[in-house]
């Protein structure tokens, strides 16, 4: 018998396993002081789809609260996006619609200093692909916002 | 301070380059003192986000190498500042005493307790540094092609702690390293955990130059010139002071030891290096020495059959280049001393023998031979022994024993006539009360010497004579045995060596089936019938290894001569175009004598008989002398002699004589033994005969042999040059010897010889153009 792929049933059920919570062990504080959510996740799916959870979530670094949950701040992300990331990270699911510009820009910062490198591949190429007019007539903004990140955006333009 | 805060749609302006610095300085004493802490075992109170997320910035902000340099400081310093307080204390007294003043190591062990301690740390501090520098090992090491951050400490680990310099780190390291194995290696206890937290951290850094590791670069030369001289200085000392088994022993225990070692606290990459240089310095270097070891070498060893330690010397010596060439040289030179040995017994004991072999001792002769054989069989079962026990059946040893071997038997020009004999006393009737697979397991060993025989033709010629012996005089102890030695010999020699052999085998089937003829011919015939039985074996002249194209002299008695006749009649009326000769000499007669006792039946040779049948026609007490017999009987000289001497001087003394004596002399007188007396009614005389050939017979016998093998040579060259027609002379040469080899070594001169014989008759011409061409003249 050949192999098969069956992806779509397993990544619908991490979704739900997101969606719904259970067994969390960590806690993520996420957002500034205007626009702030609690997320709950789980540390061990996390640390094995990032690294930068790996190193994050490592006996070294992790603090944890009284009921033994691991508590994570990320101030400098909004919710939202933060909410993509996860979803991505749980899922491998990336959905773009409704989207502001603005936002794929923040999403596509995140993902790079979170070294999401797959994530950031993809943002990259959908602008491209989708916002081309956009980007060319607000270059000089566009520009400002990805100056000095990991970012091929450029070359690729 | 990210842009993201700003809201949206509306884009800041870059920072001036002024608070841009301001910034950075600002991060990055957050991040300087965060290292710190790391270092201080504090990590607890720090955030691994805000870290990350500030050196990230700084990445951000193109300060990736101002941030890079500035981690490569703070390492650096802590570095420099453990090496003070931690790695120098714990240095050891002094390097070269300390193993006095410290037996065991204590200070050295201490060190490097130390050293484990300090580069676990550092490790540790390492990868925490590492994660929340990840941002940095990505962007900026990867475009600066600078060292991944973690590297980058292990680097700083090696020039400032191991390589450091302003302490002499390294060289405690080393000296204690070397140290801890010497005090190893003389059976003290260490840690081998610390050791190998060493070598492995040596194992984990890796040498900028050459890109190996710190552990090659720094270690493992002086490890290895270290241990060739520890090893250097050992084997002198155990040479001298241990015998040869006790030395093995010692050397196998030591390589075993670096094996060991090796696997539990080195890298692999040394374990052939070590073992190369106790190999080289403990075996190569004394190989001779322990071979010859006056007693307790290898011949010692093999003298007293010491497979363990034989064994053990095999294993050992085969890892090094000469060492089984040494061995096998010195094994078979030992043989071959052993062969000369048993070669030389046999020597003496013929030529002292010399005379009783040739007047009739018949009983020294074989026994020589058989000794001789038996001899040689245990010393090849003794090494057979030591090839299967202690050399693992090896190959190239079976070879050079197999040379030694053949080399001593064919020293012995007499082993085609031994081997033959003892094959003719095994498969004689009713002897040594042997089984039948006892006779074929000593057949079956006594084949592997006729292996070594180069002259296979000689030994051919021999067998032939004792076979047609044991045939005709009915000694075989079976047919299935004779035919099985038969086969043996086909398996070695292939057909064209057996044919004559097996055709004396039907000789005597037919002749039986002959008798039983002859016996209804008479039956029905009107003829008067003979007087006496007759039974006649009808031998094919080309089979059998005698004379057989005459009829010796002798008068047989008339009675005798009607019924040969008789039987001559009825075989040339069956065959027509045979001739029949009657071989007096090989015949037997079963004759009844009445003495005073009692009546005896005596089994003699038809000689005996001829003799015996003239003193019918005496009266008691009249005497016959030598010349009388010999007139009237006609019998060969020699072979009247050895009769007489039967009947008057051996066991049985049916005749007196007188003189008396041994020896038959002319003018001796002979005088019917009325007055004998026997046990047994049934008697047999044994015909005194000698069975290993006198000087006389086996001159002839050579002569016979090598005219064969003129005969042999010349249908060689014939077969060779008929088939390829024309052939240069040193190539028909080569050819004839490979023809001819599995039965004799034919000498090239004897080859030319035969060439030249060969173009006198005509087979053969010389090429016009070229002298050294043949051609073949059909």
């Amino acid at each position: 018998m050949t192999s098969m792929k069956l992806f779509d049933r397993l990544s619908e059920d991490l979704g739900q396993l997101l969606e719904k919570e259970e067994n969390y062990d960590m806690v993520i504080h996420v957002g500034g002081e205007e626009n702030k959510k609690e997320f709950k996740a789980h540390s061990l799916i996390l640390s094995t789809r990032s690294s930068y959870f790996k190193s994050a979530l490592n006996n070294h670094w992790t603090i944890k609260q009284h009921d033994g949950k691991i508590i994570f701040k990320k101030p400098n992300i909004s919710p939202k996006v933060f909410q993509f990331i996860l979803k991505y990270l749980y899922t491998g699911v990336i959905n773009f619609h409704e989207q502001e510009l603005r936002e794929i820009f923040d999403l596509l910062i995140a993902a790079d200093e979170l070294i999401l490198d797959e994530l950031k591949d993809q943002i990259q190429e959908y602008l491209i692909e989708h916002e081309y007019t956009q980007i060319q007539q607000n270059i000089v903004q566009v520009l400002h916002i990805v100056f000095g990140h990991d970012v091929t955006i450029f070359k690729k333009l | 301070m990210s842009s993201r805060k700003q809201p949206k749609g509306k884009i800041r302006p870059p920072k001036k380059p002024n608070s841009a610095d301001a910034q950075f300085n600002d991060n990055w004493d957050r991040l300087a003192q965060a290292i710190r802490e790391i270092h201080k075992k504090n990590a607890s109170i720090l955030s691994f986000e805000e870290l990350y997320r500030n050196a990230y910035n700084m990445v951000l902000h193109k300060n990736g190498d101002k941030l890079y340099n500035g981690v490569r400081e703070v390492i650096t310093q802590h570095l420099e500042e453990v090496a003070v307080s931690q790695v120098v204390p714990a240095f050891p007294l002094s390097g070269a005493s300390s193993s006095q003043t410290n037996p065991n190591g204590a200070g050295g062990a201490n060190f490097l307790k130390v050293l484990k301690t300090v580069w676990e740390d550092h490790t540790t501090c390492m990868l925490m540094i590492r994660d929340i520098l990840m941002y940095m090992d990505r962007v900026y090491a990867k475009t600066a092609n600078v060292p991944l951050v973690y590297d980058l400490g292990l680097d700083l680990f090696r020039d400032t702690i191991v390589r450091s310099q302003n302490y002499p780190i390294q060289n405690h390291l080393l000296e204690v390293l070397l140290q801890q194995i010497k005090l190893e290696r003389e059976n003290e206890i260490i840690d081998r955990t610390n050791v190998k937290a060493s070598i492995d951290m040596l194992l984990e850094l890796t040498d900028a130059s050459t890109k190996d590791t710190v552990y090659a670069t720094d270690f493992e030369n002086k490890f290895l010139e270290t241990s060739s001289e520890y090893y250097r200085v050992e084997g002198q000392m155990l040479v001298g002071e241990y015998d040869a088994p006790e030395y093995m022993k010692k050397v196998d225990k030591r390589l075993n030891e670096e094996e060991q070692r090796v696997r539990h606290y080195l890298s692999q990459t040394t374990e052939p290096k070590i073992r190369n240089i106790v190999e080289e310095e403990l075996i190569s270097k004394h190989l001779k020495t322990v071979i010859e070891m006056e007693n307790s070498g290898l011949i010692p060893m093999l003298r007293n059959e010491k497979m363990d330690d034989l064994g053990r010397m095999y294993k050992l010596f085969g890892r090094v280049v000469k060492g089984h060439d040494e061995m096998k040289s010195a094994i078979s030179d030992y043989i071959r001393e052993l062969g000369k040995a048993i070669n030389e017994t046999v020597t003496s004991n013929t030529t002292a023998e010399g005379g009783n072999a040739a007047s009739g001792d018949k009983q020294t002769g074989a026994t020589v031979a058989v000794r001789w054989v038996q001899e040689v069989l245990d010393l090849k079962d003794k090494f057979d022994k030591v090839q299967n026990l202690a050399l693992s059946n090896d190959k190239a040893f079976q070879t050079s024993f197999n040379e030694a071997f053949e080399y001593f038997i064919n020293k012995n020009s007499k082993s085609p006539e031994f081997i033959s004999l003892f094959i003719d006393d095994n498969l004689k009737k009713g002897l040594k009360g042997k089984t039948e697979e006892e006779v074929d397991s000593v057949l079956d060993k006594t084949i592997t010497l006729f292996r070594f025989i180069g002259e296979k033709d000689v030994f051919e010629r021999y067998y032939k004579q004792h076979l047609a012996k044991r045939l005709l005089l009915g000694r075989s102890v079976s047919d299935d045995a004779e035919r099985g030695m038969i086969g043996k010999l086909k398996v070695e020699c292939g057909y064209q060596f057996t044919t004559k052999l097996e055709g004396m085998f039907n000789d005597m089937r037919i002749s039986s089936d002959t008798m039983t003829d002859f016996k209804e011919y008479l039956d029905k015939s009107v003829l008067e019938k003979p007087k006496l039985d007759l039974s006649v074996t009808v031998l094919t002249s080309t089979f059998w290894p005698m004379n057989l194209s005459a009829s010796p002299r002798c008068n047989l008695p008339p009675e005798l001569t009607k019924a040969c006749g008789t039987f001559q009649n009825f075989y040339l009326g069956r065959h027509s175009g045979r001739r029949l000769t009657w071989q007096s000499n090989m015949g037997t007669a079963d004759i009844r004598g009445s003495f005073k006792a009692r009546k005896h039946e005596l089994n003699v040779s038809t000689y005996q008989m001829v003799i015996l049948l003239m003193f019918n026609d005496k009266q008691d007490g009249e005497s016959l002398s030598y010349e009388q017999i010999k007139g009237e009987s006609d019998i060969p000289e020699a072979d009247l002699k050895r009769n007489l001497q039967s009947l008057a001087c051996a066991k049985y003394k049916i005749l007196v004589k007188e003189p008396k004596g041994k020896e038959i002399n002319p003018g001796d007188q002979f005088n019917f033994n009325n007055d004998f007396t026997a046990p047994l009614q049934r008697i047999k005389i044994q015909t005194v005969a000698s069975k290993v050939e006198s000087e006389g017979e086996r001159k002839e016998t050579r002569e016979k042999v090598e005219e064969a093998r003129k005969h042999q040579t010349e249908a060689a060259i014939v077969r060779i040059m008929k088939d390829r027609k024309t052939m240069e002379h040193n190539l028909l040469i080569a050819e004839v010897v490979k023809q001819l080899q599995s039965r004799f070594m034919p000498n090239p001169a004897l080859i030319k010889k035969r060439i030249e014989a060969l173009i006198e008759r005509e087979y053969l011409e010389r090429a016009t153009g070229d002298r050294r061409v043949y051609n073949y003249l059909a």
